[in-house]
């Protein structure tokens, strides 16, 4: 009796669970194994005259790179409410925010959330490349299109078919920083201080060697600085003695500006360069007088004289009280380029709006003038920004082409 | 139709509800405090993504059954390399050396080109669904059941409550521990390979020891050595967690209403959600057949009759600045009880700690002029001499069979890898628990065997682990004070305890010492006596003899008139 | 264009050593206060960093919103980090009175998580950065470039590491403290308000940990709200393999992590350094298992060892 008693348990047990697994089962996926036909997204053209957008944006806001999920989203408005100036009554445009909250698997879900349950037209997002490298195969999966405002990584463009970027690239950036410390500034002697554990400081590092060794010069050390260092200090003692002639920082502009003003409290009179992740307003907050006289590649040079950028500069400025940043332009760029790809096609659907967006030509705008390219890339000439007087300065144009 | 948000979250909840279980076994129910269960995840992850190419058929199911199994090989190499590391140091030293290895497998990973860096590894194939990911889920829960109720299971739990305790009835302490957390990290590792294969794209930085501290929080959360309760937790921290997300504005607010969760739950569910102690598992009882036959679990005597001899040589215990046993010589042949009697201080308890391996000290010791190792002891020979500590200090969280049916469990012999199986261990665990209710019965407890040992008063826990001790069975067994705290006369506790030890004290080939103050116990039962003052022992002979002694006379006028 | 000799040798170990020394003193004075709340309550208080940011926020606070002068600031930062921990102790741990260990576990990331969020919430997610005026007084010391900063804290933790010595054996509050640490109800039943010792223990932490999380921000030249966590985590890591009892034992931990991050680096294994430094600590607690395991004498309890 024992042993029956025993047995009788188990066995239904398992078959209530067998059962319930069949039904589950048959619920689930009738289109294989792989995820679901799209459904359909807002109607994009009710009459004529109204196009009804949907935004969604995937940016981060907590954690550590909330900063920049602020500026994206002060840049977007700012596109959103001028186009709705722009077009007034033919244009519906609602835009809908998700904390990606700096991780891989919560952007995932931000993006399903965005695309299955509130349907948007498209998503604009990611800042880190290993989040926006995780969204690029949903994108492709659910057939939205993903403009990637700020990821530099060269292969978030290399999955499917649905991502475009309008920034330009880190092996780009790479020689154009070369570029400009070989021919301009005579520097031979090059040391790096990077993250080996960020995939833009390690991919930005390594483009930049690359570029440089060909020009002729030298990189006469890396140094290995960690995520949350509270003091630098050994590593510029590294690289003091590396007699470089320049330091080169591709890190964020916290930690680039932590790096300069240690540098100055101890004495060190170091040139230093950075990237794209430098320009912030905050820079300065953070590193004070010690960041004056470094020289960094830019998205976006708030000085510029061009018409759609003294417009954005001056209508940010209006709004928010600050300068933008990169992040902000990048954003607003990304949010105006969809509503005009939209508007021009007279249609919202997410189909036509990948289409309209990968044949972007010539667009104006506050980062430059931007055409897409077939696979998804920005053709972009990238500026030589200098840091001087506390603010940026436009110095130079440069193509990353040879 | 399910929008594949929905199907995300689900995706999302039966990973963790595999991952909470892994770690609850390891946390839960073996004791260990492992931080880093995020790098177990990321093993199976990488290891999955790393060979599947290699493998890769064109049937979904057995591309599936492939990478679980790759996953599986992960997180078990992985756990086992961990393990066999950190497991050795104590209680919460064990979580550093966890975070630690967690700290270098990540370093590891990101300096190697090879394992992809911190470029992370993309392109990966989209294989999970959520109906497989739930599937896997449930038998992972299901494989754990199993092996909870193994022998195996019963011995992580045992570990938890009282390593010190289980080492001394020579339980395989460390064994027990490595097995619970390979078995954790063997699901981490299919968890991990299932995750490969639906974000397509895998980075170091989804492993690191934030997860290990949410998968933790589920554990917590549920209910510490409670597998429905890890279930639960790993719900609430993944879809609870996520339906925030649905409030609006609530991006804000989600990360504060997590630590407000946590605060209220910390105060009001005292043990996690579904932890009410004393709770008892149903299902781990067994249904038990009304046989009352008499338990015969001993092991391993095949020459019965045998005399067995005990000899000491100079046993010599001291902490740096005192001597507390100076130097203590013995010969003891089996078939005997001996008292050992002297003041308080003399030494008594020390000595029987030291006959039994369970404090370090100076000497030698022959079981049946074969030299055992003083300290520490190889668990076979612990087996054989045991020491029953004067204050009854048992495996608080367990029910009284289970502290006195863990006699028997300690001999299971297969090893622990196979205990994820429906049977495992079944007929022993029947036979286990046979043999407790019967040892209960011999010391009028057999109506409280349910009951949570911390729920039972000062004699009941006393007759409980003597149960326990008897069963054990071993060679040499050393009672100190057992009648201490207990009533005296005629059906009293002190009665039934030396009503249950009187098989023991008739067997030829056993040694049994009882240490205590009252000779008026020990006269009924013991024939021998050892007296023992100030770390030496005075005198050694029969009953008669020693209470003739100037000796012993002495010492218990001293302690009559309080001189 | 910009070329230095290389400097003589002795000069760079004193540049090592000074910057050794000071990160030593920030993870002491962390360590220090995880030591003490852990004797008293068997807690381990995941909050700890938390108090650390509490500091600095608070300090950049009176800096920045009031415009106060920094002998205004940084010791509004240190009393605010000992009065967050007292709060913390009051709304989280007390009421855990009687609970088991798993549960102080999940009230200590809670109330971790609600700081860091509260911070949040209050200041804003993103950093904001700590400006450089006081540490922009340098002095030279024979060619080594020290700080206000720097100097502050070495001071700092070497009075605290002097009056901690001095007060654990020497004091009634000490004694206080090691009474409840070792056995709270008996320190009750002899008349000791444990509650009043914890929240002096509390106190106590927190302000250590205030002026950590000053030197924190000074050094990292900002504050974040999450910027508690890995340094608390590291002086954690300290603490347990100086020894959780002893706080003096805990405090020179944290100056011996200190200084193995900076060999590290200075050797050049900076990629692995956090690595690194956990390894050394997982052996040096593994060898003292050992030589415990096989010692033939009988330990004493920790707290009687000198």
């Amino acid at each position: 009796m024992l042993k029956v008693e025993y047995c009788k348990n188990r066995s239904l047990w398992m078959l209530v669970i067998l059962f319930v697994l069949t039904v589950i089962a048959g619920c689930d996926n009738d289109t294989g194994k792989i995820g679901k036909p799209a459904l359909k997204p807002v109607q994009s053209i009710t009459n004529a005259s109204v196009v009804s957008i949907k935004l969604g944006v995937v940016l981060p806001y907590s954690g550590p790179f909330a900063g920049y999920g602020e500026e994206g989203r002060q840049g977007i408005k700012l596109a959103v409410t001028e186009a709705s100036e722009q077009f007034g009554e033919r244009v519906n445009i609602k835009v809908l925010y998700e904390d990606s909250k700096g991780e891989g698997a919560d952007a995932v879900r931000a993006f399903r959330k965005l695309a299955d349950t509130d349907k948007v037209n498209a998503v604009i997002g990611e800042v880190l490349s290993s989040n926006t490298l995780a969204l690029a195969p949903v994108a492709d999966e659910l057939k939205v299109p993903l403009v990637v405002p700020a990821s530099t990584n060269a292969d978030i463009t290399r999955v499917g078919n649905y991502t475009v970027r309008i920034c330009f690239l880190d092996p780009e950036q790479g020689i154009v920083l070369a570029k400009y410390a070989w021919d301009d500034l005579k520097i031979k002697r090059v040391a790096i201080m990077l993250d080996k554990g960020s995939d833009y400081s390690a991919g930005l590092a390594g483009a930049f060697k690359k570029a440089f060794a060909q020009l002729g010069g030298e990189v006469v050390g890396e140094s290995v600085v960690g995520p949350k260092d509270p003091n630098i200090g050994p590593q510029l003692i590294q690289v003091r003695n590396w007699s470089a002639d320049a330091v080169f920082l591709p890190l964020e502009y916290p930690r680039a500006a932590q790096i300069m003003r240690q540098a100055k409290n101890m004495g060190m009179k170091l040139t230093f360069f950075g990237g794209d992740a430098w320009s912030s307003p905050k820079l300065f907050e953070m590193g004070g007088d010690a960041v004056n006289g470094s020289y960094i590649t830019a998205h976006f040079a708030p000085d510029s004289t061009k018409e759609a950028v003294k417009t954005f500069v001056e209508n940010f400025e209006k709004t928010n009280g600050v300068k933008p940043s990169n992040m902000a332009a990048l954003s607003y760029d990304a949010a105006k380029m969809i509503i005009q790809a939209a508007m021009t096609k007279n249609d919202a659907s997410r189909e036509s709006l990948r289409n309209a967006l990968f044949a972007v030509k010539d667009f104006q705008g506050a980062t430059g003038n931007i055409t897409i390219k077939p696979n998804g890339d920005a053709t972009k000439d990238i500026m030589i920004l200098n840091i001087a007087n506390n603010q940026f300065n436009y110095v130079k144009t440069i193509s990353p082409v040879e | 139709m399910i929008s594949t948000y929905i199907q995300q979250i689900i995706i999302d909840s039966s990973l963790m509800i595999i991952l909470a279980t892994g770690l609850g076994i390891i946390y839960g129910h073996a004791g260990v405090l492992s931080l880093c269960h995020a790098t177990l995840y990321g093993a199976g992850a990488y290891m999955a993504a790393l060979l599947f190419p290699l493998i890769a058929t064109d049937s979904w199911v057995l591309n599936l059954s492939e990478i679980c199994l790759l996953g599986l090989l992960g997180g078990v190499v992985v756990s086992l390399c961990i393990g066999s590391l950190c497991l050795k140091l104590r209680g919460d030293f064990v979580a550093l050396a966890t975070i630690a290895f967690g700290e270098l497998a990540r370093a590891l990973v990101l300096n190697a080109d090879f394992l992809g860096g911190a470029r992370g590894i993309r392109g990966i194939q989209h294989i999970t669904t959520p109906s497989a990911a739930i599937f896997v889920a449930v038998l992972a829960v299901i494989a754990a059941r199993f092996i909870l109720q193994s022998p195996w299971g019963r011995m992580m739990e045992a570990v938890r409550d009282n390593t010190i305790l289980a080492d001394g009835l020579a339980v395989p302490v460390q064994k027990a521990r490595l097995s619970a957390f390979v078995f954790g990290g063997g699901l981490a590792g299919i968890a991990g390979a299932l995750f490969a294969f639906k974000q397509q794209y895998i980075h170091p930085s989804s492993f690191d020891i934030m997860v290990s501290i949410t998968i933790l929080l589920a554990v917590i959360l549920g209910g510490r050595g409670n597998l429905t309760g890890y279930i639960i937790g790993a719900l609430i921290i993944s879809i609870g967690a996520e339906s925030l997300r649905l409030l609006p504005g609530s991006a804000d607010w989600r990360a504060m209403g997590m630590g407000a969760v946590l605060l209220i739950t910390s105060w009001f569910f005292t043990k996690g959600i579904l932890g009410k102690w004393p709770y008892t598992d149903p299902v781990r009882r067994s249904f038990l057949g009304g046989s009352s036959r008499k338990s015969s679990v001993i092991e391993g005597t095949s020459q019965k009759d045998r005399i067995r001899i005990l000899k000491t040589r100079n046993i010599k215990v001291s902490t740096g600045q005192t001597t507390i046993i100076d130097g203590i010589s013995l010969i003891l042949k089996s078939g005997i009880s001996i008292a050992l009697i002297g003041p308080n201080g003399s030494g008594k308890s020390t000595l029987a700690k030291a006959l039994a391996g369970d404090i370090p000290s100076h000497g030698k010791i022959e079981l049946d002029d074969v030299p055992v190792c003083v300290y520490p002891r190889h668990v076979e020979i612990k087996r054989k001499i045991i020491q029953l500590p004067q204050h009854p200090n048992g495996f608080h969280r367990l029910s009284a069979l289970d502290n006195v049916r863990l006699a028997i469990d300690r001999n299971f012999r297969r090893s622990p890898v196979f205990s994820w199986l429906p049977f495992a261990g079944r007929n022993h665990s029947i036979r286990s628990e046979r043999a407790a209710m019967n040892a209960l019965k011999q010391v009028g407890l057999a109506n409280k065997a349910d009951h949570i040992f911390s729920t039972l008063s000062y004699g009941q826990r006393k007759r409980t682990l003597l149960a326990a001790a008897m069963l054990a069975d071993p060679l040499v067994l050393i009672l100190d004070e057992p009648f201490a705290g207990l009533n005296t006369g005629p059906g009293s506790e002190s009665e039934i305890i030396t009503d249950a030890l009187l098989p023991r004290l008739k067997a030829p080939d056993r040694i049994t010492i009882i240490i205590d103050h009252r000779i008026e116990l020990l006269k009924p039962i013991c024939k021998e006596v050892i007296l023992m003052d100030a770390g030496h022992i005075q005198a050694h002979g029969s009953m008669e003899e020693i209470m003739e002694t100037e000796q012993f006379r002495n010492i218990y006028e001293r302690a009559s008139t309080g001189t | 264009m910009n070329n230095y000799d290389y400097l003589p040798l002795s000069l760079l170990i004193m540049d090592y050593l000074v910057i050794a020394i000071v990160l030593g003193c920030t993870y002491c004075l962390i360590a220090l206060g995880y030591a003490l709340i852990y004797s008293c309550l068997k807690l381990i208080n995941f909050a700890h960093g938390e108090f650390c940011a509490v500091g600095a926020y608070i300090t950049l606070w009176v800096v920045l919103a009031w415009n106060g002068s920094w002998f205004v600031a940084i010791p509004a930062g240190i009393v605010a980090g000992g009065l967050i921990a007292v709060v913390t102790w009051f709304v989280a741990y007390r009421p855990l009175r009687q609970a088991e260990r798993s549960s102080t576990i999940l009230a200590a990331l809670g109330a971790s998580i609600c700081l860091q969020q509260m911070l949040a919430r209050s200041f804003g997610p993103q950093s904001i950065g700590f400006p450089e005026s006081s540490s922009n007084v340098q002095m030279q010391f024979g060619g080594i470039n020290l700080n206000v900063t720097e100097i502050f804290i070495v001071i700092c933790t070497a009075v605290l590491l002097a009056l901690i010595h001095f007060f654990w054996k020497h004091t009634r509050f000490g004694l206080y403290v090691r009474a409840v640490a070792d056995d709270r109800e008996a320190a009750e039943c002899v008349g000791i308000h444990a509650n009043k010792v914890i929240m002096g223990v509390f106190l106590s932490a927190g302000m250590a940990a205030g002026i950590a999380g000053i030197a924190l921000a000074a050094s990292f030249g900002r504050v974040e709200p999450t910027m508690g966590f890995e340094p608390g985590l590291k002086a954690f890591v300290a603490a347990l393999a100086g020894g959780l009892h002893d706080p003096r034992r805990a405090a020179l931990g944290g100056i011996l992590l200190g200084a193995v991050e900076t060999i590290t680096i200075a050797i050049g294994l900076s990629a692995y350094r956090d690595a690194i430094v956990f390894m050394l600590l997982v052996s040096v607690l593994t060898v003292r298992a050992i030589i415990e395991a096989h010692s033939t004498t009988l330990r004493t309890q920790p707290l009687e060892m000198e």
